[in-house]
């Protein structure tokens, strides 16, 4: 415990800036400081089994997404044919785990896709969607949050009013009405979701800093002569990183979770498998009244598991930053 | 500053992110591609009839006059007549929006009773396999999607065992027998409808209360005042529930007001699956066929409960909690 | 295992979109005529060029790269608003591609948008729907085909102009005898099946589809099939059945029998609730014994008189009189009522002779005016509208018309119910009609086999049907209809003004594929654009087409077409 007692403080306080080589690159220690608090962060969530196993799967379907192409047996959105006429469709073809004779796995869709394959190029819809929109909602929170809560004032009277605006906006049918005018495609539902989903970050972050402000290492950089950016890429951001990433993985879950809902309602991007559509895709059909489950349980399940490896490594770094809750 | 005056600037704020909904709202319909009157208008209609039905919509009056007459209106909350069925589109949200109220209500009375129990005892039995078990239960009903857990119940207990109907909120055949709304609500038909919807909704609902109330439970369990009770010689049922829940309620009922508000704005997903004429899924049907009126009514509808209960929350926590200061 | 090009072998194409679809199925009417429209007002449609390639990798985009015509857009509707048929435009598409090496984008749009893409802006290659229900082909294939009808929105958006057939038309419409009319109308559709301005892939059938436990005797009439007028007068309920229960996927939008949009679904129910002066039996001939007129004569070329019934009466018990029926047709014409447009072009005035005649003035002379206006404009009661002085958008709660049933109840978005007019010339058998909202297609079958649904009023064609139809407690019935899913190429683009290039297209169409693997067998091949529902009006001598990539190849080869090393088409120079 003595060892992180000690790293922890590097959180709080900052590296001793009397104490080091002037000649030292400024970007070098930044980057320092940054790598160990990190490495600590990551050193604490993995103590934790709920995480480790959550962190696994996430990993797993990462792997799943990058080899893709080796993983599918058929290309996702390619019309299996049977025979040499041309056009014959292998629609609704039993899965063969299930011994049916054929040679999909999981079975084809009505159209005649193979329902494996969109399964497994549904995760790299599912990740995109989801780190994509995570990494741009919390950077962009973390961000709004941070000058807000340094600056004070009219700046964050600005950026707060606007935060608030966004929180009076129902997420789901925004998201709707945005992907009905831009075009429904992956980009713009995953615009759609950034445009609303910072405001949580950045509310959260913009209490952190303003807390932060008021503490002596910064108001000692302030009395030192250092510069806005400085202060606040060196002694806040490290400092509220943890709430970043706590956003960052919910930001995942909640990102995969609205992808699905509106590709289920039929405004999913037709040119990619995700597994919304293929939800939507199966219903579109009426599978369930045909009990072809192989078509409509696993993509549910994939995205449960998915969401919920999110959700787990979201709170197990919550009760890490959050020593009341343990 | 005051109680009074804390009250009145966050009512002002209220008013302008309605207004900057309204606005925003406004621009975005106007934008989207493709042509209102498409809908409207019948195969037979000739060049001119689809001019005159274009112009008598106003939609070729210059944009900045069409945005002040819209904010005119929405002040005296009219909306206008929708494109489609040139009904008022305060009759459409009058017929669609107590069927969500209904519904969502419904799923989040079971959902905080449930999941305020359950948080309270998770939290009580810290570090148990009840408490591990309830909290892994919990992320699992928030992480699956809403509208998959209400297919895989329909096909489960709608279309494998019929227990449950597939569909709507009455039995077919059954319309116009009822006088009123609440007259309908109050027939066993009905709350045979309403079960599968609310049950699926609540069991998504009540992680967000268990949650809070677990966490809530261990910090008030960990303040002193849990001991003094604990030396009285207080039962562990009495000090569980009458001392140390209680403090804990307070963000749970400002939690449940703000997710109230986005629970309205998310039924569009399980109003689809069952087939709730709500007023989530009706919006969504209005922006596909552009019917601006009937969308911009709707989604205002949606953003204002959200708005509102917000404000709803702000000012309860001001009265609930002393520790607040209004600044 | 690696996919390599090999394995996957089929060309991607691009697929661009601008606007999604609606969950569930809606029938819409309004398919295939298009009069009107001021192209400027559809926006910029997007011409959805922000294409994101297709998501999977893997894909060879090279092959087409070489062609020298332009890339062609196939407009699609969304696959959650109709399955089979998005499903049936990607096949067709990819034969362009693959088969024939035209270089192929699919844009997938929800129907408003496509709708007004092709019919308003003329912004398509390539287009598919289910053509809309018409009494009378040549008042359809006039708007369609004029070559006066070119200009942005006016309804001729295939862009195909030929003089010969515009007269031909024109005489068919003003030609009073019905014989003639018959060979005029065989000429037209040999002329414009050797032209193929727009072809026919499926001859869709008209079905009834219901439970036979509890009712029968469904005979279908040409225009509306088993939803018609002639199918509920004649309908016999079984057992002690007295409601007839159907279902619809979406809500109906309104009550106003004026300013309804045309959908299938609202003319469905006014059909019954309203009379019309002349009503159609099964083989589409004028029948006064089921009508509100008794008796008609053509006056002269541009004059009709009809005698109204003296003893029937609106539904809330006023009298119904010649008054009211000169009425409606000057209110639908003094209105411009947006919805009976086409009609009221031939109609100058109607006026009251004595108290059972009515005489009206056409404005030009039309042959068949009982078909083409007398059938279609709904009587309505001059003391509820006289005072309505903007009746397409009058919001109408509760609607008092003549027909066989009256409004009884209308919940919106879950449902319609209307009761039988006792006092009926032509009554129904059933107490009761309601239309239940139910957007699943399984929800439906469930209860069509149960028994709570009786009637399918949709004709979805789906894998349920296909699957429920020898089911005890299902009865169905088919019949050849007018309508068919057609496929219409933009002659204004680059290459598809070539007869030959339209001719091959027609022939790589998957039609029986079509019909037998997404269909399930329902339809027919589809042939000729003038149904042999028509009966006479049809005929079988018209050109046919082969179904075969080698005929569409080697026709385009003899017309000097080419294509390079990657398969790639190449115009001649």
């Amino acid at each position: 415990m003595a060892q992180k007692e000690q790293s922890s403080q590097s959180i709080f306080t900052d590296l001793d800036d009397a104490s080091t080589d002037a000649e030292v690159n400024k970007w070098q220690r930044t980057f320092r400081l940054w790598r160990e608090t990190l490495r600590e962060h990551w050193g604490m969530l993995t103590d934790e089994l709920s995480v480790k196993l959550s962190m696994l799967t996430v990993a797993g379907f990462v792997v799943i997404a990058i080899f893709a192409p080796y993983i599918a047996t058929h290309q996702p959105l390619v019309r299996q044919y049977q025979g040499d006429a041309g056009v014959l469709i292998d629609k609704w073809v039993e899965p063969s785990l299930l011994g049916a004779d054929s040679e999909y796995l999981l079975g084809t869709t009505a159209a005649g896709y193979d329902i494996f394959s969109q399964l497994v190029y549904g995760t790299r819809a599912a990740l995109m969607v989801g780190i994509i929109a995570a990494v741009f909602t919390a950077g962009i929170g973390t961000l709004v949050g941070l000058v807000a809560g340094y600056y004070g004032g009219k700046v964050d009277d600005a950026l707060m009013r606007l935060v608030d605006f966004l929180y009076g906006m129902p997420l789901l049918p925004t998201v709707i009405v945005l992907v009905a005018v831009l075009g429904p495609n992956l980009w713009n539902i995953i615009l759609a979701l950034i445009v609303l989903q910072w405001r949580s970050t950045a509310r959260v972050i913009r209490s952190q800093s303003l807390s932060l402000r008021e503490r002596p290492f910064v108001k000692a950089a302030e009395v030192a002569g250092a510069s806005d950016w400085h202060i606040i890429s060196r002694h806040l951001a490290p400092n509220v990183l943890p709430m970043t990433f706590l956003y960052g993985s919910f930001g995942i879950a909640w990102a995969i979770l609205a992808e699905a809902g509106v590709s289920f309602i039929g405004l999913g991007d037709p040119n990619t498998v995700s597994w919304g559509t293929m939800l939507q895709a199966s219903r579109a059909y009426s599978a369930l009244s045909f009990g072809a489950w192989w078509w409509f349980v696993p993509p549910g399940i994939c995205i449960g598991l998915l969401v919920i490896s999110g959700f787990l490594i979201g709170r197990g770094y919550e009760e890490i930053t959050n020593p009341k809750l343990q | 500053m005051g109680k009074a005056s804390f009250v009145v600037r966050r009512t002002l704020q209220l008013v302008v992110t309605l207004w900057a909904v309204g606005t925003v709202l406004f621009g975005l319909f106007r934008l989207m591609p493709g042509d209102p009157t498409s809908y409207v208008i019948s195969s037979q209609m000739t060049q001119e009839a689809r001019r005159q039905l274009i112009e008598s919509y106003g939609l070729n009056d210059p944009l900045y006059i069409q945005y002040f007459r819209f904010l005119e209106n929405l002040v005296v909350l009219n909306f206008g007549q929708s494109f489609h069925s040139n009904q008022p589109v305060t009759d459409v949200i009058a017929t669609y929006l107590p069927n969500t109220l209904v519904l969502m209500l419904t799923a989040f009375v079971i959902a905080y009773a449930i999941g305020i129990t359950l948080g309270v005892l998770s939290g009580w039995y810290r570090g148990s396999r009840f408490e591990r078990s309830t909290v892994i239960t919990a992320l699992t009903a928030r992480s699956v999607p809403t509208f998959y857990v209400g297919l895989i119940v329909l096909w489960i207990f709608g279309a494998t065992f019929g227990v449950i109907p597939m569909s709507g909120m009455t039995s077919l055949g059954t319309g116009g027998q009822s006088t009123g709304f609440l007259d309908m609500v109050f027939t066993m038909d009905f709350v045979r409808h309403l079960i599968a919807p609310a049950a699926v909704l609540a069991f998504y609902y009540m992680g967000y209360p268990l949650l809070i109330m677990r966490s809530s439970m261990l910090e008030v369990l960990s303040e002193d005042f849990i001991d003094v009770c604990r030396a009285k010689g207080l039962k562990e049922r009495t000090i569980m529930f009458k001392h140390a829940a209680r403090n804990a309620l307070l963000p749970i009922i400002t939690a449940a007001a703000i997710a109230l508000g986005y629970a309205v704005g998310g039924s569009v997903l399980i109003e689809t699956v069952f087939a709730w004429p709500g007023i989530g899924r009706e919006m969504v049907r209005a922006v596909l066929r552009r019917d601006f009126p009937v969308a911009q009514g709707t989604f205002i509808v949606l953003a204002s409960t959200i708005i509102f209960l917000n404000f709803l929350a702000d000012l309860a926590y001001g009265y609930l909690d002393p520790r607040v200061t209004y600044d | 295992m690696v996919l390599s090009d090999e394995d996957v072998n089929r060309r991607k194409f691009l697929k661009a979109t601008t606007a999604g679809g609606t969950a569930g199925l809606t029938a819409l009417a309004g398919c295939s005529g298009g009069d009107g429209g001021d192209g400027g007002d559809g926006g910029d449609g997007g011409d959805g060029n922000d294409s994101s390639e297709d998501g999977s990798d893997g894909g060879d985009e090279a092959g087409n790269e070489g062609s020298n015509l332009p890339t062609y857009t196939y407009v699609n509707n969304a696959q959650s608003y109709n399955p089979p048929r998005h499903d049936a435009i990607n096949l067709i598409a990819s034969q362009f591609g693959d088969e024939l090496g035209l270089d192929m984008e699919v844009d997938v749009l929800e129907w408003g948008t496509l709708f007004s893409r092709v019919s308003q802006e003329y912004n398509y290659s390539f287009a598919t729907w289910h053509t809309f229900f018409v009494s009378e082909p040549v008042t359809e294939l006039n708007n369609l085909f004029n070559s006066g009808n070119t200009d942005p929105g006016e309804g001729n958006y295939s862009g195909y102009e030929n003089p010969d057939l515009d007269e031909l038309m024109g005489n068919y419409l003003g030609e009073p005898d019905a014989d003639t009319r018959i060979d005029q109308c065989h000429e037209i559709q040999q002329i414009l099946m050797d032209d193929v301005p727009t072809m026919p892939i499926t001859q869709m059938p008209q079905a009834a589809i219901f439970n036979s436990n509890q009712v029968s005797n469904w005979q279908a009439d040409l225009a509306n099939g088993f939803n018609s007028y002639w199918t509920m007068i004649n309908l016999e309920m079984e057992g002690d059945t007295s409601t007839l229960k159907g279902y619809w996927p979406e809500t109906l939008s309104t009550m106003n029998v004026l300013g309804h949009n045309d959908e299938s679904k609202h003319v469905y129910q006014f059909n019954m609730m309203y009379d019309f002066l002349v009503q159609l039996n099964n083989n589409a001939e004028p029948d006064p014994e089921v009508s509100l007129a008794t008796d008609w004569n053509r006056v002269d070329e541009t004059t009709m008189e009809y005698t109204i019934r003296t003893d029937h009466s609106w539904h809330d018990g006023e009298d119904l009189t010649a008054e009211d029926v000169a009425f409606t047709y000057n209110y639908i014409n003094d209105n411009e009522v947006p919805l009976y447009s086409t009609q009221s072009q031939y109609i100058d005035s109607a006026e009251v002779v004595d108290e059972e005649t009515v005489r009206i003035n056409m404005a030009e002379a039309l042959g068949p005016f009982n078909l083409a206006v007398a059938n279609l404009l709904p009587i309505i009661p001059e003391h509820m509208w006289a005072d309505r002085d903007n009746p397409s958008q009058a919001n109408i709660e509760e609607p008092v018309g003549s027909g066989p049933m009256m409004f009884d109840y209308w919940e919106q978005g879950s449902e319609f119910g209307m009761v039988k007019f006792d006092d009926h010339f032509a009554p129904v058998s059933f107490e009761e009609r309601f239309w239940r909202v139910i957007p699943e297609a399984s929800t439906v079958w469930e209860n069509l086999i149960n028994g709570e649904l009786n009637y399918e009023p949709f004709g979805r064609i789906d894998r349920q049907l296909d699957q429920n139809q020898d089911n005890e407690n299902i009865g169905t019935q088919f019949q050849t209809a007018p309508t068919f899913w057609m496929f219409t190429p933009n002659e204004r683009q680059e290459g598809l003004g070539d007869v030959q290039m339209r001719k091959a297209l027609v022939e790589a169409i998957p039609r029986t594929a079509i019909v037998d693997q997404i269909l399930f067998g329902f339809p027919e091949r589809g042939f000729n654009i003038v149904s042999p529902a028509f009966g006479p009006l049809h005929t079988e001598d018209v050109t046919e087409y082969e179904e075969s990539i080698d005929a569409a190849r080697s026709r385009l080869e003899e017309a000097g077409y080419t294509w390079n090393d990657d398969g790639a088409i190449q115009a001649p120079e």
